[in-house]
């Protein structure tokens, strides 16, 4: 998939904005396009000690090490499988410290979608949770309803555990 | 019109601030009892630039009194005055005073009009009254030998010995040993006549050698060596009749052998590191950006794993072609090897830009505490890499000012324990296979290990009724917020000390030991990495996952028979090495895996040290010895207990990089829970 | 004539061969004395390891002849793409193998992880 343009903000004056849409079990999911660095097959990562549960491991991405999250064991997916039609999606999101990667495990990715941010409602109350908190909203676009992800908040800051936290269990 | 001179200020100012570096170098080294010409020449040419560029760009103060200082050692210089000590003393305040006034005028502050007036002054009065102090007669000019003292020539040394050499009873080793000691010495072993194990007679002499040996001592000193074994081999010595640059330590490349015949035996010439003269123009160096250098670096470390791809595919293909594959890689591994290290020599830098500074300090130190101190610095041409040199500085400093401070006695101490009144200090640097050691040495009182114990239990560091060999006296030392002295002089003691200079240390991927004798002195021993872009990893396998363990922490493996292992308190298992009890850590514990072996003796101990302890790590097995190229985990994920980074093996796929002192650490705080 | 080693242990696949390491401990005398049993020793490895590893605790006195035995060695497995690693921190062995120009030799780092 080409990479687009490297402008990591969404628009957000009205005009119209790009959207990859992927699907997770039953439901379709959005993000924006610009966060969007590639789309990959699946290949085995390496993992890593004490991640939590929906962080699969790392994998080399042309030379850098990029992190894996299972969005859909982050979605509550008691059952994912991992076969030649999983897909990573690699985006990339500005932190404190600068742009980081991460690539995400989605069941499938749909077509791209031109949404305007005045159709976009605001998600209902779906209780608390990392993953309520990463939904910006709602959109239906030809009858599908697609759920708004941002991005910035997918993959947290508990994924940096300090050796200070972490009770080393020796022999 | 004129020209705006402003563009070239800085410049001026940063050749300026350079030159009064390598005059202040000049200074220390200077022996007012019999100076060295060339030494003051290079003083004159430093303070006669300064002043024309200070002429140039108008600064008026500078230009008056380095002109004061041209006159002083014009008459140095031509022997009208002799050297004295008194001189040497006011050359070096006028370093100071020059540097105050350069960076007052940098930074457009006022000078210190008063400090400067009254050096000059005293300047002037030498030079006016240089009456009968005209110096002895000149005795350096006659050249009565071809090669005067102290002219580097390299020599090129072939030897190759007759089958019967060992029987003979030379080693080669003595020979090369005391080549080694007259100066930097380069060895190429040919390995094209040697056999397969199965096929060699052990006892006949296969190899020959090429040496390389950068000089200044006489032929005949060099052929003396090899007096003894003129008769069982064919040498040849001779001068290779280029024109040398500053010398460089011997063991700083490790020449890769031929290990398939080819036609020519492989040399390798040293990248010239940049001549640190005064003059910048003349000196043959370029100044590069280090982004410039750092993507250099990447690019070569991306080399070595898309080589180790290529071995890896080339492993898998047979064919008649196979072969020929397999031999070019190999080929191409020692090209590999050889770009690999002149591009991290180009980030190398000799470690005399961070020794430099200490003969001033210890001078000024020693007499701000009324200790006498005598500096000794061997190996400051040993090389080490720029950002390691940038951060070694403050934790040698604070372990020299320790020294000065704790460890050398006042000569009334010292004379009356039938010590030389002076102290000596000396600093060494080396490369030993791999590393580099640092050595900061004294022969002062040692560390006092009743004091330290005393404290530490004060501290509640150790408990009352624990008993602590020498050796964990000495690590105490380096646990935080430890400190001994009584009085907090603001030069040490202040309680940041050794556990930073320990922390500062393995951050750069070394480890700092200490080893003392009560009286006699102490010595502290640093060691680092060459690089630290590429690990020398060790790797292992845990379940079904693959480790990389740096070269640098690990001490041995073992296979433990199950009698060795002792369980003690609630689970911990602990087995005898070397004398000491160590803890083991079952590693596919801690990452959560499964382990192939379960039973100890069915896998592989691999003892490890880092921060001042040793550990036994169970793994799988050893599976191989590799450079590794260390890829940040950081940037995209973050910190992972146990983990320093990461990095892409020949198969594409990611391998962890342990961190053995944070293993360690983590060991030591589930023990004290 | 021993066949092409494959060396490499594939990590990530379901079932692999086990590696098989050899350990060789030198005797405290490696010196030309001796040299002619410990070539015997060298040879007599079998030929389906992975990894060699020489244990160099118990060596009191080595010579050059030795180094170049080893040198020949450690040369030998790296053609088979055996891992040859060491065992024993011994600095007065990596001294004179620096001096001998025979550093990179013994190292034999088989090209494969």
């Amino acid at each position: 998939m080409n990479r687009p343009s490297t402008d990591l903000t969404p628009s957000a004056r009205g005009a119209v904005s790009q959207v990859l849409t992927f699907v997770i079990g039953d439901v379709t999911y959005g993000i924006d396009i610009p966060c969007v660095q590639e789309i990959r097959g699946w290949t085995a990562v390496t993992k890593l000690p004490q991640a939590p549960a929906d962080i699969l491991g790392v994998l080399n991405l042309r030379g850098a090490i990029v992190p894996v999250l299972d969005l859909r064991l982050k979605f509550g997916s008691n059952e994912v499988q991992y076969t030649p039609v999983t897909v990573i999606v690699v985006v990339s999101v500005m932190s404190a410290t600068g742009p980081r990667e991460f690539g995400m495990v989605v069941d499938g990715v749909s077509d791209v979608i031109d949404i305007v941010p005045q159709d976009v409602k605001p998600a209902p109350d779906l209780g608390s949770g990392a993953s309520a908190a990463c939904i910006r909203g709602l959109i239906t676009v030809a009858e599908r309803m697609v759920v708004l992800l941002d991005v910035n908040l997918l993959i947290g800051r508990e994924a940096s555990a300090t050796a200070t936290d972490t009770d080393i269990q020796a022999a | 019109m004129t020209i705006d001179l402003t563009q070239f200020h800085d410049a001026f100012f940063d050749e300026s601030f350079e030159a009064l570096d390598s005059m202040e170098s000049a200074l220390l080294k200077l022996d007012a009892g019999s100076p060295d010409a060339e030494a003051i020449n290079t003083i004159f040419r430093v303070a006669h630039s300064i002043k024309g560029g200070a002429a140039t760009f108008g600064f008026a103060e500078i230009t008056s009194f380095t002109h004061s200082l041209e006159t002083l050692l014009e008459e140095l210089r031509s022997k009208r005055i002799a050297v004295s000590q008194r001189i040497c003393d006011q050359l070096l305040k006028s370093v100071d005073v020059l540097r105050s006034m350069l960076g007052a005028t940098k930074t457009k502050q006022p000078i210190d009009a008063q400090a400067v007036a009254d050096l000059q002054f005293e300047i002037e009065l030498i030079i006016v009254h240089r009456a009968g102090s005209a110096a002895a007669p000149d005795e350096s000019s006659a050249a009565s030998s071809a090669e005067p003292p102290g002219r580097l020539v390299e020599w090129l040394i072939e030897l190759r010995p007759g089958p019967e050499f060992f029987e003979r009873g030379t080693d080669p080793v003595r020979i090369f040993r005391e080549l080694a000691v007259l100066g930097n010495l380069l060895v190429t072993a040919h390995l094209e006549a040697l056999p397969s194990c199965e096929e060699m007679q052990p006892r006949r002499c296969y190899l020959s050698w090429s040496l390389s040996l950068v000089s200044d001592v006489p032929e005949s000193t060099i052929r003396e060596i090899f007096e003894w074994v003129n008769a069982d081999c064919e040498l040849s010595v001779k001068a290779s009749g280029s024109t040398l640059p500053p010398p460089r330590s011997a063991e700083s490349v490790p020449v890769p052998a031929a290990a398939v015949p080819v036609a020519a035996a492989p040399s390798v010439e040293p990248v010239a590191p940049a001549a640190q003269s005064a003059n910048a123009a003349d000196s043959g160096s370029i100044r590069v950006g280090v982004e410039k250098i750092d993507e250099l670096i990447n690019t070569v470390g991306e080399l070595v794993i898309t080589h180790a791809m290529l071995g890896q595919i080339s492993h898998a293909i047979a064919g008649p072609a196979s072969e020929a594959l397999r031999t070019a890689i190999q080929q191409l591994e020692r090209n590999m090897r050889q770009l690999q290290e002149s591009v991290m020599r180009v980030r190398m830098l000799p470690i005399s830009a961070v020794f430099s500074r200490f003969p001033r300090m210890v001078r000024d130190l020693g007499q701000r505490l009324g200790k006498q101190v005598e500096l000794k610095i061997t190996g400051e041409t040993t090389e080490l890499d720029k950002t390691v040199l940038e951060k070694i500085g403050d934790p040698l400093v604070h372990l020299v000012r320790n020294c000065i401070d704790h460890g050398i006695e006042s000569s009334s101490i010292r004379a009356a324990a039938g010590k030389p009144p002076v102290g000596t200090l000396h600093m060494n640097a080396s490369h030993r296979g791999g590393s580099i050691c640092i050595e900061v040495r004294d022969d002062g009182a040692g560390l006092d290990c009743d004091r330290i114990l005393a404290k530490a239990r004060a501290a509640g560091l150790v408990g009352a009724n624990d008993n602590l060999t020498a050796e964990e006296i000495h690590e105490l030392i380096f646990l935080p917020g430890f400190t001994t002295a009584e009085i907090t002089t603001d030069v040490s003691g202040r309680g940041v000390g050794m556990d930073v200079v320990r922390r500062n240390v393995s951050d750069l991927g070394g480890k700092i030991e200490v080893q003392s004798e009560p009286g006699r002195g102490a010595l502290f021993l640093i060691t680092l990495p060459l690089t630290l872009a590429i690990v020398d990893g060790l790797s292992v396998a845990v379940g079904d996952q693959t480790y990389i363990l740096p070269m640098m922490s690990t001490i041995e493996s073992l296979r433990l028979s199950p009698t060795q292992v002792t369980t003690i308190v609630d689970g911990r298992e602990v087995f005898a090495f070397r004398n000491e009890y160590l803890p083991i850590i079952r590693l596919y514990r801690f990452f959560g895996l499964t382990s192939r072996a379960r039973a100890l003796h069915e896998g592989l101990v691999v003892v490890v040290e880092g921060a001042g302890r040793r550990i036994g790590l169970f793994v799988d097995d050893l599976l191989g010895q590799q450079q590794v190229v260390i890829k940040s985990l950081e940037t995209n994920y973050g910190h992972v207990a146990g983990i320093a980074a990461a990095t892409i093996l020949g198969d594409g796929s990611v391998a962890l990089i342990l961190d053995v002192p944070d293993l360690i650490r983590g060991a030591s705080r589930r023990e004290a829970a | 004539m021993k066949p092409a080693r494959k060396t490499v242990r594939r990590v990530r696949k379901a079932s692999q061969p086990a590696a098989r390491s050899e350990v060789i401990a030198l005797p405290a005398d490696c010196t030309l004395r001796n040299i002619n049993a410990l070539r015997e020793r060298l040879c007599a490895v079998p030929a389906d390891v992975t990894n060699i590893t020489l244990d160099l605790r118990q060596m009191e006195r080595f010579d050059t002849a030795t180094l170049q035995l080893v040198a020949a060695f450690a040369r030998d497995q790296v053609r088979r793409g055996i891992n040859l690693l060491t065992c024993g921190n011994r600095p007065v062995w990596d001294e004179a193998a620096e001096l001998l120009g025979l550093s990179a030799t013994l190292a034999a780092r088989a090209p494969t992880p």
